[in-house]
């Protein structure tokens, strides 16, 4: 008895089933206004749309420049991160900059060494006191182009950071323009010809 | 980023602002135990006359209490290189005066001395004023 009410429980649902899959509808399925779209070439031509936005996107992610691959590459070599960003006059000021600044610390603290190695081997008390103050001024000299070297170094992380970003907005902006201008485009569903 | 860039800036001056440390273990200014021998003063200068057949100038001074030893200087103008003729240095004696014989002198040159006194930490002090002799 129990297998049978079961068995006709079992058969209720299947035929119940059946009645509302024949409700649904492809029609209202595959209605191509859901999205304010007036028939199906409309529907085609907002996918193609789609795909070429997503084209763009791609060539848009991969050619854009990262701030922090930016910055790694400005604190290596300063200026470097200008020319990745094609702003190369800001590049060629900043690299020559650091290489005066820095280059006139390294020349002021050898005099200073070499003066201050002198101190430090000295047992006489005037050649003492006379080698330190001959040290001490190429060393102020070499610690004022050491501190502007390092401000200097510092502006060029910051001005990497606008350098990136701006470079990354007209990147996005050429990237349309060229896309815009061209007549012929190929992509992956055929060739489209604008006129 | 910003305060990244701010505490850079922080960095840079303090690592700026680092003095020359006075670091020779004989500085006065480092090492406040030691005493700067005191500037030897009374210097005279004597040399052999022109008949002596070894050549030679004798320098005296003043002898003072502070001094372990003391050094002579030696050079051939006024403002020229002095440098040590003794550098092991002539030991401090009880005697009020103290004197250097320099034997390798030639004639027709002249010659300027300077003395300084030498702490027992080794330490000079102060070079005497230049006093100066010709050899004939």
């Amino acid at each position: 008895m129990d297998k049978f009410i079961k068995r006709y429980v079992l058969i209720l649902f299947c035929v119940l089933s059946s009645l509302s899959a024949q409700d649904f509808d492809l029609e209202k399925f595959t209605d191509p206004q859901k999205y304010g779209w007036e028939d199906f070439e409309e529907r085609n031509h907002a996918k193609m749309d789609l795909q070429e936005r997503q084209r763009l996107l791609q060539l848009y992610r991969m050619n854009r420049l990262t701030t922090a691959g930016n910055l790694a590459k400005s604190a290596i070599v300063p200026g470097w991160g200008h020319f990745s960003a094609k702003s190369y006059t800001k590049g060629q000021i900043f690299l020559g900059l650091e290489v005066v600044l820095f280059g006139s610390a390294l020349y002021f603290y050898d005099q200073a060494m070499e003066n201050y190695d002198k101190y430090k081997n000295a047992d006489q008390v005037d050649e003492m006191n006379q080698s330190y103050n001959d040290a001490l001024e190429p060393y102020r000299y070499s610690q004022a182009f050491l501190g502007l070297g390092i401000l200097v170094w510092i502006y060029t992380l910051y001005d990497t950071i606008n350098v990136t970003d701006e470079y990354n907005s007209n990147l996005w902006s050429d990237i349309i323009r060229e896309y815009n201008r061209q007549n012929v485009i190929i992509t992956p569903t055929g060739i489209s010809v604008r006129f | 980023m910003k305060n990244l860039l701010f505490i850079l800036v922080i960095v840079a001056f303090s690592v700026v602002s680092c003095e020359l440390e006075r670091s020779n273990p004989l500085d006065p200014d480092n090492n406040s135990s030691i005493d700067v021998p005191t500037k030897i003063s009374n210097v005279s200068i004597t040399s052999s006359g022109s008949g002596s057949v070894t050549k030679w100038v004798k320098v005296e001074w003043q002898s003072t209490e502070d001094a372990d030893a003391y050094m002579v200087y030696r050079a051939l103008d006024y403002d020229g290189s002095y440098v040590s003729i003794v550098p092991q240095g002539i030991p401090n004696t009880s005697d009020t005066t103290c004197s250097y014989r320099d034997n390798d002198v030639y004639a027709g040159n002249y010659y300027w001395y300077r003395i300084a006194g030498r702490s027992e930490e080794g330490l000079i002090g102060p070079l005497s004023t230049p006093v100066g002799r010709g050899v004939e």
